[in-house]
């Protein structure tokens, strides 16, 4: 159901403005519009009053959080997937103790963040000394020399292409006293050490300069190449075992960042109420705005704004207006919002289709999974994670052994393998689905849909698969063949999709054939609705008319003959139906041929509804690649045959492979039934393009921020 | 089984068939598969907290692998290519084998690499809008369909010809 908005103008005292914006995020009952949007904005702007309310200040603080938080990135322990957040009531948001510990740590978490990119800074300056050092360490020479009085000697990088044979000549003609010598070479360059006698320097210089030397200099060091290397070599495990230490400080403090992440969160709700501060336009001793208020918490609203003494006035939405969307849902429907928000909220005056999509989507989602084991999996599975993440109450804990005796009773149904057995996992079913509703009614509607979804499309899941007899592909008929030693072990099935693969394609395609005519039928509801009742006949009412026409001849020349009542009824309608399009379907052209000529090709739009119906075979397509996965792999666990090592390996084989298949096949009826509700259901009638209710309210990233009375 | 085209036998045309379907559709998820987890990689670099996203979106051209491996499978234990089951096909059965495994082996090729394309584009959704991330998984699945039809098709003509 889409929640009735209805417009808010409120006026009040500048005095009470903080509280009310406080009170009315701790609600979460009211939309803010842009003050923009008032009627009278510019005569109102004329009066306002530039805020005072300054959140550079606050979002400056709540940057260095951010800052310490990612600095403390690689030294949190993670939470994991599953696990819960900690959750903190409103009212006591504002915890002095707990933001002074975090100033304490945030100061800590800086300063030795600090040190360490200092540390880091010197080490690699150390480094690079290292590395520019190296290539001298065996001249043995101090760095300082400069040579005597009578002797100059230098040190110079020669490129490595320098011809030295050229270079040796030319130094003799140059500077006959002195010698020019290679330290070392790389890839790139040679280190040379050049000696000569004063009176020759300039000229030795010449000569290597043309042969591309540049001068080596290490002004500041003393001693010996290998003497300052040993030392670069000291600092850097002085700085290492530093940093290490740090690392440590910075480890235990990620123990705890709780403070840290509550003052950030809290931080961004001081942020938020400041910037909702400054979207009230107000006056030097008022202030107004205007939102939107879903009715049910209607009188919320009004409670507030009476506390302090508010003027206020509620209005309808004019035609031209989108308010936005909140839907509310009983507790079982509302997981299946997720599927209907993934594709788009519906317009405001369309309608929610989450009460028709939650009955197709159950149904659908079992019937491609199909295999019972899996099923037992998901519901399962589905439950503890709910648990995990902290979305259960302890009422619907408790329901945890009532799912498991179902889910074991489903089971055994199999192992008796007759049709006792099948009612038998039948009751099964309907024991973990009670428990499932019992728990899902007990918990809080809005946490954890998608998981819901698919917990609940488990037990859909065990139900088909009970009918399709695949409970781990053909696992009970495997061990009683390989280990228990019964050569003629036949599995009872109601329905075996690859026995009877044609049957149970037309059961999938029959189903989408109603799923469709739903659909259709939708669209004359909101035709009529909406006041055009001679539309829904003619766009909806002549189709189904036609479409059910023809599936009941097909289904007739199938299973009765032409000769049959059906047959005949069936081509009345069609014929009256196409009729009625041919008629109709022209009727916005002027020109009477046109009018006929639109009519007749309308009825080529029956190769649309044909391509629909047949999408639907892909739930037998994906319900046997689930069933067929499992059979694999149960054969490949038994190519090692019988005994303990049989069985080990099979254990193992199977458990791997159950993974695999839960995996990859849940993936695929998820996104696959979601596509057949998106694509051939909502495209019969489905508006798409609400925006969403977005309330005043605290938006946080690590904590949740719940109100007392929330259950 | 005297009957043989050029020589080859209807046991050597099942064989094809079965490794035609697992090789062809093998490929396109391969394929796929790889195009995708480049794109991924782009993602992860950024922001790693985004891996099983990704990952999700990186696995679903997978599927036209494990069809066309299902099928293979399917075809070696009903006509007998498994361990110790002897097997002779006569040469039409053997064609009509080769025949079914084609619709998964070669949409699982063309679709597995179209597919792959579709979820590579779809990870600049989780990078830019991680909570849309649903609709690039539905864009991908769109392409699966056609796989899904090669192998409805390959699994119902295989299952005709043995059952």
């Amino acid at each position: 159901m889409i929640l009735k908005m209805e417009k808010i103008s409120a006026f009040g005292l500048l005095s009470d403005k903080d509280a009310v914006i406080r009170a009315l995020m701790r609600e979460r009952c009211v939309q803010l519009s842009a003050p923009e949007t008032l009627e009278s904005y510019d005569e109102l702007k004329e009066l306002t009053e530039v805020p005072a309310g300054d959140v550079y200040a606050l979002e400056q603080r709540q940057s260095r959080y951010a800052a310490a938080l990612s600095g403390m990135s690689f030294y949190t322990q993670k939470a994991g997937m599953f696990a819960s957040r900690p959750s903190v009531d409103y009212d006591k948001l504002e915890d002095a103790a707990m933001l002074e510990k975090a100033e304490a740590q945030c100061a800590e978490v800086e300063a030795v963040v600090a040190e360490i990119s200092e540390l880091r800074g010197a080490k690699n300056k150390d480094l690079f000394l290292k590395a520019s050092l190296e290539p001298w360490a065996g001249d043995g020479l101090p760095m300082e020399l400069t040579g005597t009085r009578a002797v100059s000697f230098a040190r110079y990088l020669l490129p490595a292409k320098a011809d030295m044979q050229m270079l040796e000549a030319r130094r003799a003609k140059a500077a006959p006293a002195g010698a020019v010598g290679i330290v070392s070479e790389d890839k790139e360059q040679r280190y040379v050490i050049a000696f000569c006698h004063r009176s020759e320097e300039d000229a030795l210089w010449d000569v290597l300069k043309e042969h591309g030397a540049a001068r080596a200099s290490f002004s500041g060091l003393t001693g010996t190449a290998k003497e300052n290397i040993a030392s670069c070599d000291k600092r850097i495990a002085r700085v290492d075992a530093r940093i290490a230490e740090l690392e440590n400080k910075l480890r235990e403090i990620g123990k705890d960042i709780y403070p840290l992440k509550y003052a950030y969160d809290l931080t961004a709700v001081q942020i938020q109420r400041g910037k909702a501060n400054n979207d009230l336009l107000s006056t030097r001793e008022t202030f107004c705005f205007t939102g939107w208020v879903p009715e049910t918490t209607k009188s919320d609203v009004q409670d507030i704004l009476d506390e302090y003494g508010c003027h206020y006035r509620f209005e309808q939405a004019a035609d031209k207006e989108e308010p936005p969307i909140l839907l509310k849902n009983s507790k079982i429907v509302t997981p299946f919002e997720s599927v209907t928000e993934m594709y788009s909220l519906p317009a405001y005056r369309c309608m929610d289709p989450d009460g028709v999509v939650s009955f197709w989507y159950f149904l659908i989602f079992g019937m491609m999974l199909s295999d019972a084991g899996l099923g037992l999996l998901l519901v399962i599975g589905g439950f503890l994670l709910l648990q995990k993440k902290g979305y259960l109450t302890k009422s619907a804990n408790a329901m945890f052994p009532a799912l498991v005796i179902g889910a074991v009773v489903a089971f055994s149904g199999a192992v008796i393998n007759s049709i006792v057995g099948v009612c038998v996992s039948f009751a099964g079913v309907l024991i973990m689905g009670a428990a499932l509703y019992t728990v899902i009614s007990r918990s809080p509607s809005q946490k954890g849909k998608l998981i819901k979804v698919i917990t609940m499309g488990g037990v859909s899941t065990v139900f088909w698969g009970t009918i399709f007899g695949s409970w781990f592909g053909d696992l009970i008929p495997t061990i009683a063949k390989v280990f228990l030693g019964v050569p003629e072990y036949n599995a009872f099935i109601i329905l075996d999709p690859l026995q009877q693969a044609l049957n149970v394609m037309i059961i999938s395609m029959s189903m989408g054939f109603v799923h469709i005519m739903v659909g259709m039928g939708l669209k004359a509801y909101l035709l009529i609705k909406r006041g055009h009742p001679w539309e829904a006949l003619f766009d909806v009412g002549f189709w189904m008319m036609t479409l059910i026409g023809l599936v009941a001849m097909l289904a007739a020349m199938i299973l009765l003959g032409t000769e049959s009542m059906v047959f005949t009824v069936g081509v009345i309608l069609a014929v009256a139906g196409a009729i009625g399009l041919v008629l109709t379907q022209g009727r916005d052209k002027k020109n009477p041929i046109m009018k006929l000529m639109n009519g007749i090709t309308s009825l080529y739009d029956v190769t649309g509804y044909l391509s629909d119906v047949l999408s639907y075979s892909r739930i037998l397509a994906l319900g046997l690649a689930s069933g067929v996965i499992a059979q694999v792999f149960n054969i490949m666990g038994t190519l090692a045959g019988g005994g303990i090592l049989g069985a080990i390996i099979f254990i193992v084989v199977f458990a791997l492979g159950t993974v695999l298949n839960v995996g990859i096949n849940t993936l695929g009826s998820y996104v696959h039934t979601a596509r057949l509700q998106y694509v051939e259901f909502f495209g019969k009638f489905y508006e798409a393009g609400g925006k969403p209710f977005k309330p005043l309210m605290a938006q946080t990233k690590y904590i949740d921020v719940i109100n007392k009375e929330e259950i | 089984m005297t009957d043989t085209f050029f020589g080859l036998s209807g046991t050597f045309f099942a064989y094809l068939g079965a490794a035609l379907a697992v090789l062809l559709a093998g490929t396109g998820s391969a394929r796929g598969v790889g195009i995708a987890g480049e794109a991924a990689t782009g993602v992860v670099v950024e922001d790693p907290d985004k891996f099983g996203s990704t990952l999700i979106l990186q696995l679903l051209p997978g599927t036209q692998g494990i069809y066309g491996f299902l099928i293979g499978f399917l075809v070696m234990v009903f006509s007998g290519m498994m361990p110790g089951g002897g097997i002779s096909l006569d040469l039409g059965t053997g064609l009509r084998v080769l025949a079914a495994c084609l619709p998964v082996g070669v949409v699982g090729l063309t679709s597995g690499i179209a597919q792959g394309r579709v979820s590579a584009a779809g990870m600049n959704i989780i990078a830019k809008r991680p909570d849309q991330m649903s609709k690039g998984m539905i864009y991908a699945a769109m392409v699966e369909t056609y796989a899904i039809l090669g192998f409805l098709i390959s699994l119902l003509m295989v299952l005709g010809i043995f059952m």
